[in-house]
């Protein structure tokens, strides 16, 4: 008895459980936009319920990847959607994330033909300074908006640091599974 | 490439508001993440549920006691009150005070909730199928939660009263003085105020009713730090909101009507008053 219903978990994690894992660049635009669904639920919904209602932000790392990978085009549909969602997800003012993907969708598509992306280093240095870069002009909206500076304690600095290393971590682990140890290339 | 980098702020917002309900293409999207939350919260609360009724049980018979002596000296509270309350309906009618506003209240759940940064918002089970406008007050019993910002089929975003772009017109209760509140992140608003306005620390802050949908007296916060500015002219006084988003699991929202903005919007139609809005606030503008 306890064997069958091992195999039928098994059956139904192998027949469905396992497409629901994102994976970055599919090579499928709508499967691409399913998978930036999950993993937006999962950055708002389950790991802040995991890490006491402080969240991270998978969502930019995941952009990141997409826009060293795929052309030009399908990326900027990518981070155009994703900025759509994620403004309206939040209360920042109108056109912050799609300022803040356009100008880093720019930036690594002329900076990838320039880099070996076969090494973490240049994975590790792009993803770091593209959360500081989400991060500060957070940091301008809200300073335009309030008038000062007196949000941004030690701590907020701090915290807001700390969650950047995990998602740059959560990165590196995404390049090994997906480009590194697949031997993919750029298209 | 300078150009390309810039391009996209001709489009960044002047007004620096976040997106509103009109917009139906980006915000359906959230129409096929709702799903996925709602679902989630709910497993949460499974577990909670069935470990807080079944296993973790050691305080709650010492909690029921009290609560029992608490219950009753709470019923002998509300009879002397169904008393105060009929004699003050009497004494309204012999001075020929009208009721001021009609209100329903709608009762909603948290399904999801962003505090950890200057855009603080709650997403909640209520949506187009339960008639709510955008601009609804959302309270609790405690106070004021914040303000209905978006509208989808199933569900809805509220704005929370630290928000940085939530303002709210309000009044000191001790002594009347009135001011704009505004969100500063973190769970803290801030007044600006005279510098000779006489304000304490301690002091209750409530709505004020004047403008908006919120009506009169309903709590905000306290005050908890006051300081000058360099001007010399006024003074910040930081609030500390009454209610405590996280522990937050229902709230309340309020389909209050003001008599005189419903009176102009029979007469002239929601458009006008839309119309007349927009010219007023470009005229201040300029």
């Amino acid at each position: 008895m306890f064997n069958l219903f091992i195999s039928c978990i098994s059956f139904f994690h192998k027949k469905f459980l396992v497409h629901l894992v994102p994976r970055p660049a599919t090579g499928s635009l709508a499967l691409d936009i399913f998978y930036l669904v999950i993993l937006l639920g999962i950055q708002f919904n389950v790991i802040p319920s995991l890490l006491f209602f402080h969240h991270i932000d998978l969502l930019t790392i995941w952009l990141c990847y997409h826009f060293i990978v795929l052309a030009p085009a399908p990326a900027l549909a990518m981070g155009l959607i994703a900025a759509l969602m994620l403004e309206n997800h939040s209360t920042v003012p109108e056109g912050t994330y799609i300022c803040i993907y356009w100008i880093l969708a720019i930036v690594l598509n002329l900076l990838r033909d320039h880099l070996s992306w076969r090494d973490y280093s240049p994975w590790l240095a792009c993803f770091f300074i593209a959360g500081i870069g989400v991060f500060l002009f957070e940091t301008i909206v809200t300073c335009v908006k309030t008038g000062d500076y007196g949000y941004f304690t030690l701590f907020i600095v701090a915290q807001k640091l700390l969650g950047i290393t995990l998602s740059t971590l959560f990165g590196l682990a995404l390049v090994q599974r997906h480009f590194l140890a697949s031997g993919r290339d750029l298209t | 490439m300078l150009s390309a980098m810039v391009s996209p702020f001709v489009y960044f917002s002047s007004s620096l508001k976040p997106w509103q309900a009109t917009r139906k293409f980006p915000f359906l999207l959230q129409e096929v993440l709702y799903p996925f939350e709602y679902f989630w919260n709910q497993s949460l609360n499974l577990v909670k549920g069935s470990w807080g009724t079944y296993f973790y049980l050691v305080d709650t018979a010492k909690e029921n006691v009290v609560l029992k002596r608490k219950l009753a000296l709470i019923e002998a509270e509300i009879t002397d009150y169904e008393h105060q309350v009929q004699e003050n309906s009497r004494l309204r009618k012999l001075l020929g005070f009208a009721d001021r506003f009609n209100k329903s209240l709608i009762v909603a759940e948290i399904v999801g909730l962003s505090g950890d940064s200057p855009f603080q918002y709650l997403r909640i089970n209520r949506g187009l199928d339960s008639l709510l406008k955008v601009g609804m007050p959302v309270l609790v019993g405690s106070g004021v939660v914040g303000r209905l910002l978006r509208i989808g089929s199933t569900f809805s975003d509220v704005q929370l009263i630290g928000d940085t772009s939530f303002n709210l017109d309000v009044i000191v209760e001790r002594n009347r003085v009135r001011g704009v509140l505004k969100g500063i992140g973190d769970n803290r608003c801030r007044l600006l105020l005279h510098r000779h306005a006489d304000i304490r620390i301690n002091d209750t802050v409530v709505t004020s009713g004047i403008t908006g949908s919120f009506p009169k007296g309903l709590p905000v916060g306290r005050v908890i730090r006051i300081s000058y500015e360099s001007d010399d002219v006024s003074q910040i006084i930081t609030i500390q909101p009454w209610v405590d988003n996280y522990g937050l699991e229902e709230v309340i929202l309020l389909r209050y009507s003001d008599p005189a903005i419903e009176t102009i919007s029979e007469i002239g139609g929601d458009k006008w008053l839309k119309d007349a809005v927009g010219t007023l606030s470009a005229q201040l503008h300029n």
